[in-house]
Formats: structure tokens, sequence, C-alpha cells
């Protein structure tokens, strides 16, 4: 062994694939078919028949950092096709859940998110909070008449103060978490790609525009075979993020710049894209949500599922209280309300410690993959 | 020896192929009558079918005739073609079997002169040739068949008559009816053996939906002296001499859908079909395409004998994707390169897909309660009822351990009848 590098697997780090949904790892026999039919890997690196005995070794340093795992977008055509029922796209869906814990900071907000024993704590802190502050402003209980969010929960000093300085700090900490990822992927490129080639792939603006187009068209998602049924759901997800990203977007410009009064009446373009995006995302976290139980073989783990019974909370909550303050009966039109930020308010911690963080970590693997390949 | 008991002496033998007819020939040279059942209308099973054996590369029909002699020299044998057994009733030392025997609607005056053929209006697919030819309805089933008799398929005949009028010498009776025959038997081997499984279920690959995509067996065909290309490797889909060639292993096998067992002979069968195309075009590409090479006891020196070819390729990777260039009717095998950690497409002018071995009792049972394992091979070694299973029925294994296996069957069904 004078010359061999001693392989030290982590035991905990294979248990762990094993818990997270992996339960099938040890079956693989190493014969690739996973990954000739993978529709997503590559001709120079592909997955997922290394990462599986990479995995199997207890590989986790190596594995956290690896892009492929972001690259595969857990289309199951390898499962479908495994002679053993290994299932890798399970397994590569587990490790995963532990780089993003890996990169998580601060460890003590991400053991809350992935945690069932912590959700109704989740859920309480900011109910209490917004209650607490609904009555520092002299608005529990709001006062009768029409029906305004902002008669319970005040714009600048309820909604804003709880938001603003919430998506500063998370926003702060996936920061680092990205920073320490790409740090460590980058790590293992050999050789930075020349000026010619960065001009052959556009720059930088050129890599991140190339990728964009990719995600918001779900290219790599529609080469999906297997489980492609997946692609719709998620394709109406994502865009219903970005037109309620969009709304609210317009609506701290309108209040703040132009000091226009919230909410817009229903007649407004504006009011319109946000009742859209709510349908998406209802739509397409139910249809997510069905598929996945309807699949027997799917590992149904808390990892897996809580993300997408927030994201359904966040929808209906918020489509509840819409239609309780049009037929106006205002105790349930505040009390979903109240939900409903509570909702919005899980929604925006599991950003970067839950599953959601996937939106970050892969786009960020899309870009290195673009930045590194010879191409 | 049994004469003196009043239970019978007589063993029954299910299947006619290598493991059925050493049975026979061990059984009936130490005094046993023996009875064998085949279903198909020769014996050598498929055997009979193979090009050579590996790792000596000779022909299996030498051995085949020698045993036919043996069967035909000793009267304690008796053996029924185009037979099937329907029924088994009684316990170990004194079973009651009922044989069905379909027509064969050609007598023992055959001279095998082949007027009927030549007259004959009817064609069917040839399933000696595993489809890569057709005969006549009344055809001879290959050139050694043994009974040296021509047949017909009454399911393609539609009984015209004009090989009748053709026979010069009264050997066709298109109205002989099927018969069924009852024997007392002290004890069974069951040696029905093995069937290729069914490679079109592997929508990936492309077989059945390419045609230079064939099969380890066809491939036997495509290679032997009797077969339809005359022994010359041809590519189905033009008739064009190869210049490079794929075999994918574990075709079916090693695979939880459908044989989640290694199949045991179709790495070396592989490397013995190299040969074959090396032999003939000694410049052709042949690339290897494996999980992992079994090449078990003493056949890791056939192994290293292949590998000594120029241009015998091992890759380890499992192909996983077949696709075919409709211009020029070439494939394209992907596979990753497991040592390169790679991917890779070989372009190749035919393949060969090396599937598996089925037990034939997956879909034809024994007419009576027996254990089966998980795979559906016969598990009679665990439980004395005077069944016993032989060559693959068992499990998969190469011709000489089936040869083997079936003298040891020999002597469990003799204890059998012995010790009551």
């Amino acid at each position: 062994m004078a010359n061999g590098r001693l392989v030290e697997p982590d035991l905990k780090f294979i248990d762990g694939v094993i818990e997270l949904g992996g339960s099938s790892l040890k079956k693989c026999f190493q014969c690739a078919t996973c990954s000739v039919v993978c529709p997503l890997s590559s001709e120079d690196d592909p997955f997922p028949r290394k990462q599986m005995i990479m995995a199997q070794w207890g590989q986790k340093e190596a594995l956290i950092k690896d892009k492929n795992i972001w690259l595969c977008h857990q289309c199951q055509d390898c499962s479908a096709y495994c002679p053993r029922g290994a299932r890798p796209g399970d397994v590569l869906g587990a490790i995963r859940a532990f780089a993003i814990e890996k990169y998580a900071t601060p460890k003590w907000l991400a053991k809350l998110v992935r945690e069932p024993k912590y959700l109704p704590l989740l859920f309480i802190v900011p109910i209490i909070l917004f209650l607490f502050i609904a009555l520092l402003n002299g608005t529990l209980p709001p006062k009768a008449g029409e029906i305004r969010p902002s008669h319970f929960i005040p714009d600048t000093t309820g909604l804003d103060l709880v938001f603003v300085p919430l998506s500063i700090l998370l926003g702060v900490a996936l920061f680092k978490s990205l920073s320490r990822f790409w740090k460590d992927i980058s790590a293992g490129l050999v050789e930075k790609p020349s000026a010619y080639q960065m001009l052959l792939k556009g720059g930088w603006w050129g890599i991140l525009f190339s990728t964009a187009k990719e995600i918001l068209s779900h290219a790599r998602f529609r080469k999906c075979g297997a489980s492609a049924n997946r692609t719709v759901p998620h394709f109406l997800l994502l865009w219903s993020f970005i037109g309620l990203f969009i709304v609210t977007g317009i609506g701290f410009v309108a209040e703040y710049i132009f000091h226009i009064e919230l909410p817009f009446p229903m007649t407004n373009p504006v009011k319109l894209l946000a009742n859209v995006s709510a349908v998406a995302l209802i739509l397409g976290a139910l249809m997510i949500l069905i598929n996945r139980l309807q699949d027997k073989d799917a590992p149904k783990t808390y990892w897996d599922l809580s993300l997408i019974w927030i994201i359904l909370a966040v929808g209906v909550t918020g489509a509840l209280a819409e239609i309780f303050k049009l037929v106006e009966m205002a105790f349930w039109a505040y009390g979903f309300y109240l939900l409903h930020l509570a909702s919005v308010f899980v929604l925006f911690l599991y950003l970067p410690y839950s599953k959601f963080a996937h939106l970050a970590y892969r786009t960020l693997a899309m870009v290195y993959e673009k930045y590194s390949s010879k191409a | 020896m049994a004469g003196e008991k009043n239970l019978t002496g007589t063993i029954l033998v299910v299947g006619g192929g290598i493991s059925g007819l050493t049975a026979a020939v061990e059984a009936g040279e130490v005094g046993y009558d023996v009875i064998v059942v085949e279903k198909r209308p020769y014996l050598g099973g498929r055997v009979a079918q193979l090009h050579q054996y590996f790792p000596k590369l000779c022909p299996p029909y030498c051995g085949l005739e020698i045993n036919f002699r043996r069967v035909k020299d000793n009267p304690r044998i008796k053996f029924f073609t185009l037979a099937k057994v329907e029924k088994i009733t009684g316990q170990a030392g004194n079973f009651d079997v009922t044989i069905k025997i379909k027509p064969r609607y050609v007598n023992n005056n055959c001279t095998m002169c082949g007027k009927c053929t030549e007259v004959c209006p009817q064609e069917r697919t040839d399933e000696f040739n595993y489809g890569l030819a057709k005969t006549k309805a009344i055809y001879l089933p290959h050139e050694m068949s043994f009974p040296a008799k021509y047949v017909i398929d009454d399911t393609t005949c539609d009984k015209c008559g004009k090989c009748v009028e053709a026979c010069t010498y009264n050997a066709i009776d298109l109205n002989e009816q099927p018969k069924t025959v009852t024997f007392k038997v002290g004890s069974i081997i069951w040696a029905t053996g093995w069937k290729p499984y069914d490679a079109t279920r592997m929508d990936n690959l492309g077989f059945g939906k390419y045609q230079n995509v064939i099969t380890n067996v066809m491939m036997e065909r495509l290679a032997a002296i009797n077969g339809p290309t005359k022994g010359k490797v041809l590519r189905p889909s033009d008739n064009k001499e190869i210049k490079s060639i794929a075999f994918v292993q574990c075709a079916g096998s090693r695979d939880e859908n459908p044989l989640p067992y290694c199949s045991a002979v179709c790495c070396l069968a592989s490397m013995k079909q190299a040969t074959y195309i090396k032999e003939q075009y000694p410049d052709a590409k042949v690339y290897i395409f494996y999980i992992d090479l079994r090449a078990f006891g003493r056949f890791e020196d056939f192994y290293n004998r292949v590998k000594e070819y120029k241009d015998v390729n091992f890759i380890k990777g499992k192909v996983a994707k077949i696709t075919e260039q409709p211009e020029t009717k070439n494939l394209i095998v992907e596979a990753e390169d497991i040592l390169s950690g790679k991917k890779t497409q070989q372009e190749v002018e035919m393949v060969v897909l090396a599937t598996g071995m089925m037990p034939t009792t997956a879909e034809e049972k024994v007419p009576t309660d027996v254990p089966y394992d998980e795979f559906n091979f016969l598990l009679s070694d665990l439980q004395d009822n005077g069944i016993y299973a032989a060559g693959c029925a068992k499990k998969p294994m190469d011709v000489a351990s089936c040869v083997q296996d079936a003298t040891g069957a020999v002597l469990k069904a003799i204890q059998s009848i012995v010790r009551r």
C-alpha cells in the first residue's frame, strides 16, 4: 500500500443515504446501464454509475462536491432500466440532501428544517410573531369594515419588518453556502478555460444566459423519459414562483415609489398575474404530490415530501384568504391570511436548507458545467 | 435385478437433449429399461443446433452421434419424439405416466429422398435455425436428424396431398392420429433443458427492430456448416461479410427483469463465437461488452487464448442502448467504459446479444407436484420424490456439466428404484 490511497469510508454517510431514500444503494453491481440510459449524463464524465460506487464506499467528501449529483434531475430512467433495482435516481437524491446539509449555515437552522419534530415550532414562531406585531400596531383585532391585509398586518411596520430582514439574513446565509460550494466544485478544475474558450462561450454572461434559458424552458427536464410526468408540474411551479416574485416586486415599487395602496383591485393586470400564478402554484404542487404518492417505488421521506406540502400550504392558505375576503368573512379571511404569512415564513426558511435549495445548487452546477467544459 | 420385485425397473427420461440422452444411455447400459420422451421431432436438443463446443472448439455432432448409436444399439432404450408427458400419478417406485404422441405423418419407409419437400406448397419458419430460414411444411429438421425421417408440421400443412403423390415409398400418411400411451415407471428424470430468453422484451437493445441485431443462438446457426448460410457468417440485412461485430453480454441475465441469475455460459459462448469470427475474418474487429467476465474454473485458459487474438476487445460496461444507422444498417452500441469512466459509442456491422437461459419449466411445468426455485428451475434435490432434475432444468450449465449432472441423476433414479 506504499503508493496506494487509503479509502476511508464514512459509514454514517452510507447509513444516512440509505435513510434518506437511497435504501437500494447496496444492490448496485456496477454494470453502468444507468450512465448510458441517463438522458442528461455527459460523454466524458457520465453519471450515476460512479456516484453509486462512491456512495457504497462512503466517499462523502468527494460526492458532495461533485457537480454531477446536481446535473441529475431525477428522471429515473436509470432506475427504470437498472437490472438490480438499485434506484440510482433516489440514491443521488439522498446524496443531494447530504450536500445541502453540508453547505448549510447556520447548522441549527438547517436542523430545524430537516427534522419533523420541529415543524410545529416552525409554524408557531411566525404566528406568534405576527400576532405580536399586530398587537403593537394596534391592529389586533383588525378594525371592522373593509377587509384589507394591511388592516391586520400593516405593510411597513408589519410585513416588511419581518420579511425584509429575514430575506437579507437568509440571503447572506445562502450566499455563504454557495460560495463554499463553488469553491469546492471548482477546486477539481485542472485547467481553466482559455480566454478564447471563454469567448466561444460568450463569457460569463453567455454562460449565465444559456443556463437561465435552459432552466426557464426546462430543456433538460424535457429529456426525461421514465418520469416525464414531472416536467409539467415542475414547470408550473417554477413559473408560478417567477410570477409571484414579479408581483411582489411590482407591489414593493408601487407602494414605496408611487405610494399606491395595496392590494391591487381584482381587475388590475398585476393582480391577474398574481392569481394566475397562485393557481399554477397549487396545481403544480398538487400534481407533484399525486405523482409522488402514486409511485410505489419512490421513497416517502420527510425530506422528500415536506417541501411540496409547504408549497401547497402557501398556495392554499393564500387562495382561501383571498376567497374569504371576497365573500367578506373577516374572521376567516384574517385567519387564513395569518396562516398564509406563517407558511411563507416557513417557505423562506426552506429555501437554503431543504430540497428547495436545489434551485440554487443545481443552477450553480449547471453554470460550472458550462464554464468547465472543453467545448 | 429390478425384476425380482413387483415394482417396475423402468426409468422415464423427459427430454432428449444432451442431458436426457446421457441419462438414457447411462441407465440403459447398466441394465434398466428407459423410456425417452422428446417433444421435438428429433433427438439432440439444443446441442444439435450448436456449431462448436467451448473450449475445444469441436463440433457437437460427433458426441451426439455416439450417443445416438448407443441408443440405437440398446434394446432397453425406447424413445418417442413429438411426445409430451401429460400426466404423472403414483409415487416414487411406482408411477403411472401418460404420454401423448403427436402424429409425424411420416413412417419408417422414409428414405429422406426429399421428393415430398420439392412439391410441398406450404412454408413454415425454421425454428431449428431460430427463424433465420424457412422450410416446407414437410421437412427434415436438419441434415443429421435422428431419427432420420421427414416430418410434417400440421400447423402449416393444409393436407393438399401433393407429398403423398410424390412419395414413391408409401411413407406418408396424412390421416395419422395422435396417440396416447401409458407406462409404469419406477423413477423419472426431468431433463427438459432451457430456452433462450425472448430478446424482443429488452426494448433498448433493438432485437426484432434492427435486422443486424441477432442472438447468440442465432450466431451458432450462422456459423454452423448445416446452417442457413452454410457456415459463412453473413449479416442478415444484406448478406454481407462483416468487418466488425459487438457481443452484448448479460442481455436479459443478471437483471431482475426477467432473469436475475447469471446464465453461466454466455461469456464463454461469446468468446467462442469471437473465434468463429476471427477464423472467418482475421481482420474483423470484435468488441465484447461485459459486466464481469465469467470464465469459471479451467475456462480461464480459454479466455486467455481468446484475448490473444488481435482486435478482440473486451470492454467492461453493459450495453444499454443500441441504435441503427438507417442508411448503412450499421449499429451504434452505447456503453460506459468503466475502466476509462467515459461513454463509448462503437459502430459495428452486427450485434450479437448474449441472451440468457430460461428454464423450459418456466412455461411447461412437470404435470405433478414438484418444487421449483424462484426462477422456475426444478429443485428436485431437496425432496426425494422419485423425480430428479438433470442438466439445465436444474440450473444454467455448460454441456460438460450437463453430462456429469445427468449421470448423477441416473444414480439417484436407480437408488430410488432399488431401495424400495
